[in-house]
């Protein structure tokens, strides 16, 4: 083997998307098992998702949560992300730690705790309302990461030359630094809203009466027989995620061209 | 010195603090209408800081700045009569040519036609006419130069701030801009205020320079009164290369002083009066001295020594001697005008000078 | 006087910070804080008792004198449970955290220093599985282990075993590939990244000083890429110890961890101020065996060197 690395790498890539392709390939055989060997291809249990309407609801639900989320933790962030970015505030260092918390902490502990204070102390009941609390602060680190990192990389002198030309803290908001950021702000948008439509253990402790998505498929998954409908389900699932993360990704990375001069 | 009522700027007993560090400690400048004037330093001197203060990115910690009269201590940045090129050019790059010349013209309430006028002018001031729809990520480095010129001189401020803007730019594209931007300058009459570590540049272009260190101002002076007459020993070094005998005033007869050296007696002439057994620098620049293989004769200064490097500079050459009297080689260089005749390679020669041509630096 | 302009810009940095910062209080602080305060309380039936009592604390670590036995190592506790699984826990999470370092090192190393063209392309491959759905990657291992799964009815169906192999599924070791699984792609980013960031020339200048390859590796390339690496194992090692959705689906009975105990506790046994204790007690366990484990290797030290 000449390149070792680069065979490892495939196998890494093997590893890494072998199991989760099994759903797509499975949720296309015709059979209510996922075993091999195949039997036939049909599109069959994707036809039984539009008419499920427990799925349905549970879509919506995640649509909306999912939604509203991304937005209020995009909003919150670039403020955020503005303000430790551009001012050398004291402190910024252990606000940065504590907004990555949500990474490190388990999921579970959150979900626990918010159950606590919003069950025994707050006496507010579960709902869609109380998962998307939850989800915005999920959300807030990644958010954040992808919007400082947009703001730091772009010339803080763009914003100094909007001001020295003669516009106030607000105009030079609008027309140097939101500009800028926008692809940063549309890929945390779109990361935001992966992240809540995906994410199963907070909602699984704090939904109601309503379930999202990843509940509603958790709850099937003990039913045998729901398994292909539920493999065509995680699938679509897949298969919009991976949408969002590419459109997300290339955003990220094209960006605005940079403040340095072009090959001409 | 100053004439009060023709300066623009005037900075007053100026302190900036950044914790404990003073990047610009005590500094008083008065700067002239129209003038082009030139903040020179190594980096770190403070001169940017000084830049940034008067376009209102930083606040001194103590003193002030006036501009046309007024104060501009609670005058934010966008407020203030002046406009900057930056050292990154920081073009817009969400914007095109046009809309970048054009962004500071947003907020004067012009007509649609009357801002194309502007932005049209300004471009072809910079020799930039129909770059207009151009996007920035298009632009070469000297082009962005000039959208930064031009977005700045669009706006006509009173004073044009420039934080070494022909750093980035190779060598002939940087002389050439040189001559551009004097030229551009007298044509538009603005007062420039001009940041850079380049000394070359600084003397090319300025008509006052204010030499920098450390965050004090050393010297401020024309161009050649820099190089003739520098005040200090930092400032004759710092300005071009100059030779330095450290020595004690011997007696001072007139003009002319004699001075204690471990080369001997040297003379120079001083322009204020110097007590006796004070520590003084002579300082004469190479081209001021002369090689010969003989003594010279009476009444100029003279030291022996050994050529122990030579330098080809095309219109001169330059020699490095080893002298008895100290341990810095002397340097002298030699205008090769016509036939050049070297000097000796081996064996002693004698180096030169006389007396009115070395400066006599008390600091 | 005039208003000193640092303090103003103080200002209005927090202002911008202040959405964020309530969002932390509300979201973070206080329900740690409601879990701390319940954990002092205790479960009467369907009531909770609201007055101060370690009594929560006390019940994992109450001894007794008929110890359990588990792995060969006596418990000597009264309920033995919580330490029986956090211990688990914390031993699986760090198998997970080292095969998954181990794993992911050599990747990031290959996007790193190998890969020239492309390499857009490779990261956005890589991020992919990050960012799709948790829970389906996790139930993607059930139907490869699974009795009737991927791996048995493949190789029945070639004829190499007769009858489905059921070891696969429902032990620690299906619930440590998962996780392995899970959290791969998440760990070769920051890796990368810390991997990227050293200075090529340091490299050549390590050959130039008569370096082998792998020499210069373990003293230049290891070194600076440590506190990125380290950085990312206890990304890892962290959330794993609290991991509930993987031993629900892929750990059976034998498989359990301490987060199950943890719902156990909230939803089925509904003795939530025990839960919460547990909780807590998991978090400070977690949080003192990083601190040791930085303290250790000296992680301060090293992070100011690679600056």
């Amino acid at each position: 083997m000449k390149r070792p690395l680069l065979f490892y790498a495939i196998l890494f890539m093997v590893f890494l998307y072998g199991p989760i392709l099994l759903a797509p390939l499975f949720s296309f055989n015709d059979s209510i098992f996922a075993t091999f060997p195949l039997k036939g291809f049909t599109f069959r249990h994707y036809a039984g998702l539009a008419t499920n309407t427990g799925l349905l609801q549970a879509l919506e639900a995640s649509l909306i949560v999912a939604t509203a989320s991304s937005i209020i933790a995009t909003a919150i962030s670039v403020p955020a992300a503005i303000a430790l970015t551009r001012h050398k505030l004291p402190g910024s260092a252990a606000i940065i730690a504590g907004m990555s918390a949500p990474l490190v902490i388990p999921s579970i502990i959150f979900g626990v705790a918010l159950l606590i204070i919003l069950l025994r102390f707050l006496g507010v009941e579960l709902s869609l309302w109380t998962i998307g609390a939850s989800h915005v602060f999920i959300c807030i680190p990644f958010a954040m990461t992808v919007l400082m990192s947009r703001l730091e990389g772009f010339d803080k002198s763009l914003e100094e030359a909007s001001r020295d030309l003669g516009e106030g803290a607000w105009m030079t908001f609008l027309r140097v630094t939101l500009p800028l950021a926008m692809s940063g702000i549309i890929s945390s948008l779109l990361l935001c809203f992966i992240t809540s439509f995906d994410e199963f253990v907070l909602a699984f402790f704090l939904s109601g009466t309503q379930p999202t998505l990843p509940v509603y498929l958790f709850g099937q998954l003990r039913f045998p027989n729901k398994l292909p409908g539920m493999l065509a389900l995680g699938s679509s699932i897949l298969f919009a995620s991976a949408l969002l993360v590419i459109l997300a990704e290339l955003l990220r990375r094209r960006g605005v061209p940079s403040n340095s001069a072009g090959e001409t | 010195m100053s004439e009060t009522g023709n300066e623009v700027i005037e900075i007053r007993e100026v302190f900036k603090h950044f914790g404990p560090v003073a990047a610009v400690d005590g500094v008083s400048i008065g700067i002239r209408r129209g003038e082009f004037f030139s903040l020179l330093g190594p980096s770190g001197c403070g001169k940017t800081t000084l830049l940034r203060m008067l376009a209102g990115f930083e606040h001194p910690t103590s003193g002030e700045i006036l501009i046309d009269g007024q104060s501009m201590t609670n005058v934010p940045a966008n407020r203030r009569p002046t406009n900057m090129v930056f050292q990154s050019y920081a073009i817009f790059p969400h914007l095109n040519v046009e809309e970048n010349v054009g962004y500071g013209l947003r907020n004067r309430k012009l007509g649609k036609e009357e801002m194309r006028a502007g932005v049209a002018a300004a471009l072809d001031l910079v020799k930039l006419g129909g770059y207009g729809k151009r996007a920035a990520h298009q632009l070469s480095g000297g082009q962005r130069q000039r959208v930064a010129l031009a977005r700045a001189l669009v706006c006509r401020p009173k004073v044009l701030l420039l934080d070494e803007p022909l750093g980035a730019l190779d060598k002939k594209l940087r002389e050439e801009m040189q001559v551009e931007l004097r030229q551009l300058q007298r044509n538009v009459g603005i007062t420039f205020v001009f940041v850079t570590h380049d000394q070359e540049e600084a003397l090319t272009l300025s008509d006052r320079i204010a030499v920098m260190s450390l965050g004090k101002v050393l010297q401020i002076a024309r161009a050649d009164d820099l190089y003739e007459r520098p005040n200090c020993r930092e400032v004759a070094e710092f300005i071009g290369n100059m030779n330095l005998f450290e020595g004690k005033v011997a007696a001072a007869t007139g003009a002319n002083v004699t001075v204690d050296t471990a080369a001997g007696q040297l003379v120079a002439e001083a322009d204020t009066q110097l007590a006796t057994g004070a520590p003084v620098y002579i300082a004469v620049r190479p081209e001021k001295m002369t090689l010969s293989t003989k003594r010279p004769e009476q009444g100029q200064n003279a030291l022996k020594g050994r050529i122990i490097a030579e330098t080809y500079l095309g219109d001169r050459r330059q020699y490095l001697l080893a002298t008895a009297a100290q341990e810095k080689p002397v340097t002298v260089s030699q205008q090769i005008s016509g036939i050049e005749t070297k000097a000796p390679s081996e064996g002693d020669v004698w180096v030169s000078w006389r007396p009115e041509l070395a400066r006599l630096l008390t600091s | 006087m005039r208003p000193t302009p640092q303090r103003s810009a103080w200002l209005v940095g927090y202002g911008l910070l202040s959405p964020a910062l309530a969002l932390m209080a509300v979201m973070l602080v206080a329900p740690l804080l409601a879990m701390v305060v319940l954990s002092f309380w205790t479960q009467q039936g369907f009531e909770i008792d609201r007055s101060f009592t370690l009594a929560n604390y006390f019940a994992l670590v109450e001894p007794s004198s008929e110890p359990i036995v588990w792995m060969g190592i006596p418990i000597p506790l009264k309920y033995p449970v919580p330490a029986i699984l956090l211990g688990k826990s914390i031993l699986m999470s760090l198998a997970v955290t080292i095969a998954v370092i181990a794993m992911a090192y050599p990747m990031a190393y290959f996007l790193a220093f190998r890969v020239q063209r492309n390499k857009a392309l490779w990261l956005v491959l890589l991020t992919i599985p990050f960012w799709t759905s948790y829970l389906l990657r996790v139930f993607a291992w059930k139907i490869v282990l699974g009795f009737n799964g991927a791996i048995n009815s493949g190789l029945k169906s070639i004829g190499v075993i007769a009858e489905p192999l059921s070891f696969l599924l429902y032990n620690p070791l299906a619930v440590i590939i998962t996780l392995v699984h899970a959290w791969i792609a998440f760990t070769v980013l920051p890796i990368y990244v810390s991997l990227e960031k050293i200075d090529r020339s340091l490299l050549e200048a390590a050959t130039d000083l008569g370096d082998s390859k792998w020499r210069r590796f373990l003293r230049v390339t290891l070194p600076l890429s440590a506190p990125g690496t380290i950085g990312a194992a206890l990304l890892v090692f962290i959330p794993t110890v609290g991991d509930y959705v993987t031993p629900t689906l892929v750990g059976g009975p034998g498989g359990t961890m301490i987060g199950n105990l943890i719902q156990e506790l909230f939803l089925r046994q509904n003795n939530a101020p025990l839960g919460a204790a547990v909780a807590i007690v998991m978090m400070l366990v977690i949080g003192l065996l990083v601190l040791i484990f930085l303290w250790l290797i000296g992680f301060h030290k090293l992070r100011s060197r690679v600056g």
